[in-house]
């Protein structure tokens, strides 16, 4: 085993980061993109229904974590498949890690340079970002958990009175009629929406830190829940207040929306600032445990100090979420990233946990 | 005792490059330097050109809190001429210092023979873009030059911020529900013909007068509708929450509107689509000009009654026939309804939707309901 110190988190914490890491850059385009594809204002049943997918592979991934307690997906992944193909699953893992946290960053980063810090070059955005990264996780699960629970209390209230004070240029009419068209144009944007999920798979890492690994589902569960919540409200509002006309043609429809109507008589009349602080705070929190996680992973498969490995990604990091040349070519990679997911987190656990039913392996 | 000095000396040297480090924020601009735009005014220019009437903000030089008593002129208009908005704003820059900063525009108006020429959506595909000028900016369509609108004899006024308050507060059914930039993006997105409200101006003052049609396939302005005509939309959409109307008969009774609830309920019969709009409007007796009266008989409200709902229902049916028959286009949100009760059917008809409704039968029904008549109940003469 590696010589880092084994900590442990509660279930709470589990649900914390698990929420926190699903809600990444994807929020803010998320009107746009399941619009796209369903092309009526059922949207928000389609991010129910990709909810409840998600929440069926998540099962299939608890099922499979249960089987090996106080063992990450890197170590069994050897255990069942056998050494060579354990580590190439193990690998792309990795490299699934390092580029999602990449991406976020580089997203982040543009949003920022959009919307708050104008003239600002985009390393002088990211490199604060890495280090500060860096720094908390090296301290290891126990202190990013402890972060995510300050930091998920604030999103929630933020978050939730930015879009209430939006109820000013909702109307309720945009989002009419429900399933008018039929089922069909609902189930086109599923891919999209389960998609959207995608975070939840960090089970299979953070359940060997649990206290109470039997608590495990019903964490992953909540947690799902919280994020489905959030992604329903904005979905809602958004298409609520653009049509379903208006935000597909929007870059990033949820900032649109924050920035069309004004309150007030309050102390600010303008919420952009404020939603675009905490969201850069759950991309943190979001790049955080990506990062946390690749390194995680090669120090499992090298037998070595993390430590080492939390240093010699930075660089790496950095250089992946500086190659988009554009934001066109920024989106690109975030399909690339959602496709590889959709595909390798939707086989690779389930015929994990056939194989290892069949060879009758646990641990 | 040393090592203590040396944590010391650290801090120190940390604490002094703090202050190298943190003295300012990256992108610092001084508030000076800026100006802020309060309104733009867009109109046609010669050679298919078009101007844009930037009004800045004039900041106070002494004695910030008394605002309101300078008696100088509180904005300055800047205006330039391109063929398209950013040119015209760089332009700008070669006339006046400092830097364009749009984050608090208010209102942007559009100057009929622009409107009338030039598609909206590409008109204002800057402003959507851009970050700095937000979606709840309000638009406008001006009677002749847009750029008078932006002026006022009187002092202590900045016009963009005096238009865009009366918009906002709306308290009459005279004149339109204010509309965003946001509110007009899904209008035009969604090819559905839509008003905006006419400003006019009046020696040199700047006044609500009608509504600019701007209809939807091709997003330019075909026609306006007066005051009345306005009143009748408003009761159709019931977009409005105050105003008046007055009852049909010699003298007149004027009722002050408290609220009003309308609903549209579209039907499809195979091919066939009508529609049945009913209003409900509650409100009271606010001015009396019969000789005689006893408003405490019930009956005499009910013939009040009567008289108002004669004359709502000649708004509408104005309003109704100026749409079908003259403009040829929905600006009532009729599609809108169908498209919600009949997703199906709608799909069939969108496509030349503001056609079709030119010869879709609409039905009304209006009821008025008189709450109460203030202090004066009866009159003998």
């Amino acid at each position: 085993m590696t010589k880092q110190k084994f900590d442990q988190i509660t279930t709470p914490q589990t649900v914390v980061i698990i929420s926190n890491f699903i809600l990444g850059i994807g929020i803010l385009t998320l009107p746009r993109t399941v619009t796209e594809k369903v092309k009526t204002p059922d949207g928000w049943i389609t991010i129910i229904l990709g909810g409840i997918t998600a929440l069926l592979v998540a099962i299939i991934m608890v099922k499979l974590a249960e089987r090996f307690p106080g063992k990450s997906i890197f170590q069994y992944s050897n255990e069942i498949t056998g050494k060579v193909i354990g580590s190439v699953v193990s690998l792309c893992i990795i490299i699934y890690y390092l580029t999602l946290s990449s991406f976020e960053l580089r997203a982040m980063s543009e949003t920022t340079r959009l919307f708050l810090l104008q003239g600002t070059p985009n390393w002088a955005i990211i490199l604060p970002f890495i280090w500060i990264g860096l720094y908390l996780i090296t301290g290891g699960i126990n202190p990013i958990a402890r972060m995510f629970e300050i930091v998920f209390p604030i999103t929630i209230l933020f978050f939730l009175l930015v879009m209430f004070l939006g109820i000013k240029v909702f109307d309720i009419n945009n989002l009419r009629p429900v399933m008018g068209m039929g089922v069909m144009p609902v189930m086109k944007g599923l891919t999209t929406t389960s998609l959207s999920f995608v975070g939840f798979e960090i089970i299979l890492i953070i359940y060997m830190y649990m206290k109470e690994p039997t608590r495990a589902l019903k964490a992953t569960v909540i947690g799902l829940s919280i994020s489905l919540v959030f992604y329903c409200v904005t979905f809602i509002m958004v298409i609520g207040a653009l049509s379903i006309d208006g935000a597909v043609t929007q870059t990033w429809p949820v900032l649109t929306f924050i920035r069309s109507f004004e309150i007030s008589g309050l102390f600010v009349e303008r919420f952009d600032s404020l939603l675009l602080v905490i969201w850069i705070m759950q991309l943190f929190t979001t790049f955080a445990v990506c990062y946390y996680a690749a390194a995680l992973g090669l120090s499992h498969i090298f037998n070595k100090n993390i430590n080492l490995f939390i240093y010699g990604l930075a660089p790496l990091i950095y250089i992946v979420s500086m190659m988009p040349r554009n934001i066109n070519e920024m989106f690109q990679l975030g399909s690339v990233i959602g496709n590889f997911t959709l595909y390798f987190f939707s086989c690779v656990p389930v015929l994990l946990l056939l194989i290892s039913l069949m060879r009758g392996k646990q641990s | 005792m040393n090592k203590q000095r040396m944590k010391n000396v650290w801090v120190g040297v940390i604490l002094s490059l703090n202050l190298i480090l943190l003295t300012s924020c990256w992108s610092y601009r001084p508030i000076e330097d800026v100006n802020f735009v309060a309104g733009a005014a867009l109109d046609a220019e010669k050679g298919g050109k078009i101007s844009s009437t930037l009004q800045y903000v004039v900041p106070h030089e002494k004695g910030g809190g008394q605002a309101g008593m300078s008696g100088h002129k509180q904005y300055e208009n800047i205006k330039e001429v391109g063929d398209a908005l950013e040119p015209i704003g760089w332009e700008t820059t070669l006339k006046k210092e400092g830097s364009i900063f749009g984050a608090h525009e208010k209102i942007v108006v559009i100057g009929e023979e622009l409107a009338r020429k030039i598609d909206m959506e590409q008109l204002v595909d800057l402003y959507y873009r851009d970050i700095d000028i937000r979606g709840s900016t309000l638009v406008f369509i001006a009677d002749g030059k847009a750029d008078k609108t932006l002026e006022s004899e009187a002092p202590d006024i900045v016009p963009s911020y005096r238009i865009n308050e009366i918009a906002i507060q709306q308290l009459s059914t005279r004149m339109l529900r204010q509309t965003s930039l946001v509110v007009m993006l899904s209008k035009m997105e969604s090819d559905s013909s839509f008003v905006l409200q006419r400003l006019t101006t009046e020696k040199g003052e700047v006044k609500f007068d009608g509504a600019a049609v701007i209809k939807g396939k091709t997003n330019k302005l075909i026609g306006f509708l007066n005051k009345k005509e306005i009143e009748g939309l408003n009761l159709i959409t019931g977009d409005s929450k105050t105003g008046s109307i007055r009852s049909q008969g010699k003298k007149p009774v004027y009722f002050q509107i408290q609220q009003i609830k309308s609903k549209i309920t579209p039907y499809v019969k195979g091919e066939n689509i009508s529609f049945h709009l009913n209003v409900s409007i509650d409100g009271r007796i606010a001015e009396d000009w019969k000789q005689s009266f006893n408003l405490f008989k019930d009956s005499t409200l009910k013939q009040v009654e009567k008289e108002v709902e004669k004359e709502a229902d000649s708004l509408v049916e104005h309003t109704i026939n100026r749409m079908q028959d003259d403009l040829g286009v929905d600006i009532a949100g009729f599609g809108n309804e169908l498209r919600i009760h009949h997703p199906r059917a709608w799909q069939r008809v969108k496509k030349d939707w503001d056609e079709r409704f030119k010869t879709t039968p609409v039905t009304t029904n209006i009821n008025i309901h008189i709450t109460d008549y203030g202090m004066i109940g009866e009159r003998n003469k």
